[in-house]
Formats: C-alpha cells, sequence, structure tokens
C-alpha cells in the first residue's frame, strides 16, 4: 500500500524535499515509518519534529497506517 | 492570507462591526515582524509557511473553542503566509462582545492557542540573506 509523506519547514530543507509516495506493507505503524525515513535520510537523526497522520499530531508512535493516509513531520511552529 | 497584513485591512475590519449594534468591546491583537538580533545578525523578514489544510483545521478548532469558553459576538484571525519584512504584521486576531472583559480573556487565549497548535513554519531571513528557523517560545 501506499502513503503520502509531507515535509515542512526545517524538515523539507532538510531532506531536500516537500512530499513523496512511500509504499509499505500492511499493518505498518507509524513508528516504523518513522524509522525507515531516519535510515533514508541521516540528516534527521538531530531533527526536532512532530508526526502528524491526517492532520492529526500522534502521541502515539504504535498508530497503524493505512492505505493513501497522509503522514506529516512537523518541525516545531512559529505562528504568530 | 498572502504577505503582511496592512494596517487598513485592521482598520475595514473596525468599519465592519460598526453596524453590529450589540458589540460594546472590542480588543485587537496585531503580531508584528520584531528586527530580533540573534548572533551578531538581524532579521530582515520572516518568510512563513504552512501545512495549510491542517491549519485551516487548527484554526477552525481554536475559532470553537473560544465560542465555547467565552461570551463573544464576533471572533477573526488572519496569519501571513509568504514573507513579512520587519515592521510589518504577521498575525491579526480580533475578538467582539458586549462587554471588554470577555475580550481581554478571549484574546489571550487565542494568540497562545495559535502560536502553540497551529502548524505555522517561520524562515527568519537575516540581513545577510542568510536564515535560521524559528521556534515559538
Amino acid at each position: 500500500m501506499s502513503i503520502h509523506i509531507k515535509y515542512f519547514g526545517s524538515i523539507a530543507q532538510l531532506v531536500g524535499k516537500k512530499e513523496e509516495e512511500l509504499e509499505i506493507p500492511a499493518t505498518t505503524t507509524a513508528g516504523a515509518v518513522e524509522r525507515s525515513l531516519r535510515v533514508r535520510y541521516q540528516e534527521l537523526k538531530h531533527a526536532q519534529y512532530r508526526i502528524a497522520v491526517n492532520q492529526q499530531l500522534i502521541e502515539d508512535q504504535g498508530v497503524v497506517v493505512n492505505d493513501n493516509d497522509e503522514m506529516a513531520l512537523l518541525p516545531p511552529f512559529a505562528g504568530g | 492570507m498572502e504577505g503582511a497584513i496592512s494596517p487598513e485591512k485592521i482598520a475595514t475590519s473596525i468599519a465592519h462591526h460598526q453596524v453590529k449594534t450589540n458589540i460594546g468591546a472590542h480588543d485587537i491583537f496585531l503580531g508584528q515582524v520584531r528586527r530580533d538580533e540573534i548572533d551578531g545578525k538581524f532579521v530582515a523578514a520572516i518568510e512563513y509557511s504552512a501545512h495549510k489544510e491542517m491549519a485551516e483545521k487548527e484554526f477552525h478548532r481554536i475559532r470553537e473553542s473560544a465560542f465555547e469558553k467565552f461570551d463573544l459576538t464576533c471572533m477573526h484571525i488572519y496569519h501571513s503566509l509568504g514573507r513579512v519584512e520587519v515592521g510589518e504584521i504577521c498575525l491579526f486576531v480580533f475578538v467582539s462582545s458586549k462587554h471588554r472583559k470577555e475580550t481581554f480573556r478571549a484574546i489571550e487565549w487565542l494568540v497562545e492557542s495559535i502560536k502553540a497548535e497551529v502548524p505555522i513554519f517561520g524562515k527568519e531571513i537575516f540581513e545577510d540573506e542568510t536564515h535560521q528557523w524559528k521556534v515559538n517560545s
């Protein structure tokens, strides 16, 4: 199955892109996706970000991601 | 909205509310880009970007919560996207109520909620065109 990964702000600058599609097996968790991204992009090692799945911040990395879900890596907010 | 928020927009918003005759008080917050000094360099502008869909949802949720928590007649929130120069306005929050106490409480709650919960990102651009990423405290 395939999910949409979105990168913003300093994270997009670090990985060099704003979005990509990722092919993953069913029942993959958000945590597992994040770990694979950290392997692919070593630049994420010391980066600060939170994860949103389908535009909701997640507290629990054990959340399972589904086909067509969106996962966003959000650096610290700076509004206002 | 794209670019800085103009003083004229703020004045127009105030003018639009003059017909709402049950309003007794407005409170307004304006966030302005400050010429911060960081490691000997001065900020010239901030370039704002956002997870737009998620930010709209968060703004909506914050608005709905504010109407539940405070007795408000009206509320408007505008945030800039793109480049905003030092001295320009990047955030405009406008609340109205029958009485002033609600507006004082609501405006602080709204601004703090926006700063903590909306996925907006800021690239601080220095006068020498280098940059760093802003983090809210």
